[in-house]
């Protein structure tokens, strides 16, 4: 018969420890499946993180000049950067899936337990990373998307009692959103991050060899019968991990990463949502208001149930690990995994993003069409509006009071008609109706 | 040993060599669909085309001599998702024969900024004593080739700049 290489042979000799060999070459419970491989697919998103974030960040600018366009030329200009950006985009959501339901499966088998309670402590450290690098992540693109669900996001922190407003300062480093913001979060993102990622990760996976698996529960008996880990339980590993990776490239390739416009801190038309992992959250401080509700929801809900969460093993010392022998661990999990999910839905449900707060057809979506087009025709570029923009054009900050409807559509459509000393480029690729919908926008502003 | 025994020996080895094979397939196959994209991202700037050159106004022609002198234009390029426009200089000198040479000012040895050094004729590169002649051949020193210079025309009496070539060619 044929020996396959033997990964960990040649290096525990040299190492000369039993580390990596021991952790490839050792047993596992043989009923150990597919509930058990939600770890190593969450090891596996990591990885994909970390070499796609690699290649993105050597072709990105965390600055709101560049940032944007940037992101543009890893779609447009790097070899399969579409591709890249796709996998990183729709990995960091399947992390936060996979993370979740690996949280789950270990709660509800009830693996925390002695003598596990550090595996789950650091595992909810790494769930929390999960959330940090997704929250940060999320701001780098520059987009209006990103742009406002950050300013929301950060703005929570305010509301903390006493301390709110230099909180708020020190996780933006400036008072609003904008350059220092950007810079921060790539440098807490990109560096930050991944080194508290590492080690924790590693010493996860240290804890998880060193009490080996964790049988299901109520069936220790069948836990003695044991099956390698490598290759048997590896093998099953990498076969749901290339399902996982399949499912970011269909999604990759049926939707893209969505198109965004550029962020635009004068917007008064967007309705901001973060994505969909922090909806909850975002959904939860809607029945949370007022000066006493408002930093419960805020503040000690979550802090409560992250504490919780941490402390969970040391306070439900009892080893009784069956699901049906546990009727309050259970009531609590599904009371979690309900409200998060309610949340969700209700957060999907009312007001989509980017939705226009007015009616369509209204003359108030008219005027909110035409500020999306002065943003993307890159208006600012040469006008100021209210002190935004780059001061090359006119202002334009009152330009309602000064022009007629027809007069400011045919400086629009061609400059040199009225003002033939007119620096301005002929926009006369706009639709009719775009025309409209910023003459609109434009005699607003008086 | 009981055959039975033996034979489920041999059904364990078969699993064995089984899961070994889909442990590295599986692998492999990962590996792949994830290096393939990251590596040619990586790699991506050798896969690019260069920019074609446009001709460049350097200025009118009568201004030049066989005396070579340093001319400035604004040069646009595009870089990466920048937009620059940065100023570029070139040595430009008239031979005898009255044709124009457009000197890339950076010695092909490393790359150092050279300069012309009139009293003895000679453009020289500071670096490691690099040593060119007005025609921009190699007199001593280190470089490997002529200097580089770029493509040249004349039109309406202005001097215009092209595409750069390897010194030698």
């Amino acid at each position: 018969m044929t020996e396959g290489p033997r990964p960990g042979g040649w290096l525990q000799e040299r190492l000369g420890g039993q580390i990596f060999g021991g952790f490839l070459n050792r047993n596992v419970p043989e009923e150990t499946g597919l509930p058990h491989t939600l770890g190593s697919a969450t090891l596996f998103l990591l990885v994909v993180q970390v070499v796609t974030g690699i290649v993105l960040a050597m072709n990105y600018a965390p600055s709101p000049e560049h940032a944007y366009d940037s992101v543009t030329y890893i779609m447009t200009q790097i070899v399969f950067g579409p591709v890249l950006r796709g996998l990183h985009h729709w990995g960091s959501s399947a992390l936060v899936i996979v993370v979740g339901l690996h949280t789950l499966r270990v709660f509800v088998w009830g693996s925390y337990k002695a003598p596990r309670e550090l595996t789950w402590m650091v595992g909810v450290a790494l769930l929390l990373l999960v959330m940090a690098f997704a929250f940060t992540g999320y701001l780098l693109p520059w987009t209006q998307r990103s742009y406002w669900a950050t300013v929301v996001g950060t703005k929570i922190v305010g509301t903390v009692p006493l301390i709110g407003s230099w909180l708020l300062q020190v996780v933006r480093g400036e008072a609003d959103v904008g350059p220092v913001t950007l810079v921060r979060f790539y440098a807490i993102h990109v560096l930050l991050l991944p080194a508290l990622l590492a080690p924790l990760v590693t010493l996860h996976l240290y804890l998880v060899y060193r009490h080996s698996i964790a049988p299901r529960p109520g069936n220790e008996a069948a836990a003695r019968k044991t099956k390698r880990f490598y290759p048997d339980q590896l093998a099953e590993d990498l076969a749901v991990s290339l399902v996982v990776l399949l499912a970011l490239f269909g999604l990759t390739w049926i939707w893209g990463v969505p198109t965004e416009v550029r962020a635009d801190p004068t917007s008064t038309a967007y309705v901001p949502r973060p994505e969909w992992y922090f909806l909850f959250f975002f959904q939860l401080l809607k029945y949370f208001q007022g000066p006493i509700w408002e930093p419960i929801g805020v503040i000690v809900l979550p802090l409560a149930v992250i504490l919780l969460l941490f402390v969970l093993p040391l306070v439900d010392r009892r080893l009784e690990r069956r699901p049906r022998r546990r009727p309050y661990a259970m009531a609590a999990a599904g009371v979690a995994v309900a409200a998060v999910a309610g949340l969700t839905y209700f957060g999907v449900v009312q007001a989509p993003p980017g939705t226009r707060t007015a009616p369509a057809g209204s003359p108030q979506a008219l005027v909110e069409r035409g500020h999306e087009i002065y943003v993307a025709g890159k208006c600012q570029d040469c006008h100021v509006i209210k002190g935004e923009g780059v001061d090359f054009g006119p202002e334009l900050t009152h330009v309602g009071s000064g022009y007629a409807a027809d007069k400011l559509a045919a400086l629009i459509h061609n400059p040199l008609s009225v003002n033939p000393q007119a620096s301005m480029p002929a926009f006369d690729k706009l639709s009719d109706a775009d025309l409209r919908a910023l003459v609109a926008y434009l005699l607003t502003l008086k | 040993m009981a055959p039975r025994e033996t034979a489920a020996g041999a059904a364990r080895e078969d699993r064995r060599a089984f899961f070994t094979r889909l442990f590295w397939g599986l692998a492999g196959l990962l590996g792949a669909l994830v290096g393939v994209p990251v590596l040619g991202a990586f790699l991506s700037p050798g896969f690019r085309k260069p920019e074609k050159a446009q001709w460049t106004v350097i200025g009118p022609a009568d201004r030049f001599t066989e005396e070579p002198s340093l001319a400035h234009h604004v040069h646009p390029a595009h870089e990466g998702w920048v937009n620059v426009t940065g100023e570029m200089q070139v040595w430009v000198v008239r031979d005898p024969q009255g044709a124009y040479k457009i000197f890339d000012n950076h010695c092909t040895h490393l790359g150092c900024p050279f300069h012309w050094e009139a009293a003895d004729k000679r453009f020289f590169c500071p670096c490691h004593n690099g040593v060119f002649g007005a025609d921009g051949r190699v007199l001593s020193g280190p470089p490997p080739r002529p200097l580089d210079y770029y493509e040249s025309k004349i039109e309406g009496g202005i001097l215009y700049m092209g595409a750069l070539r390897r010194g030698g060619t």
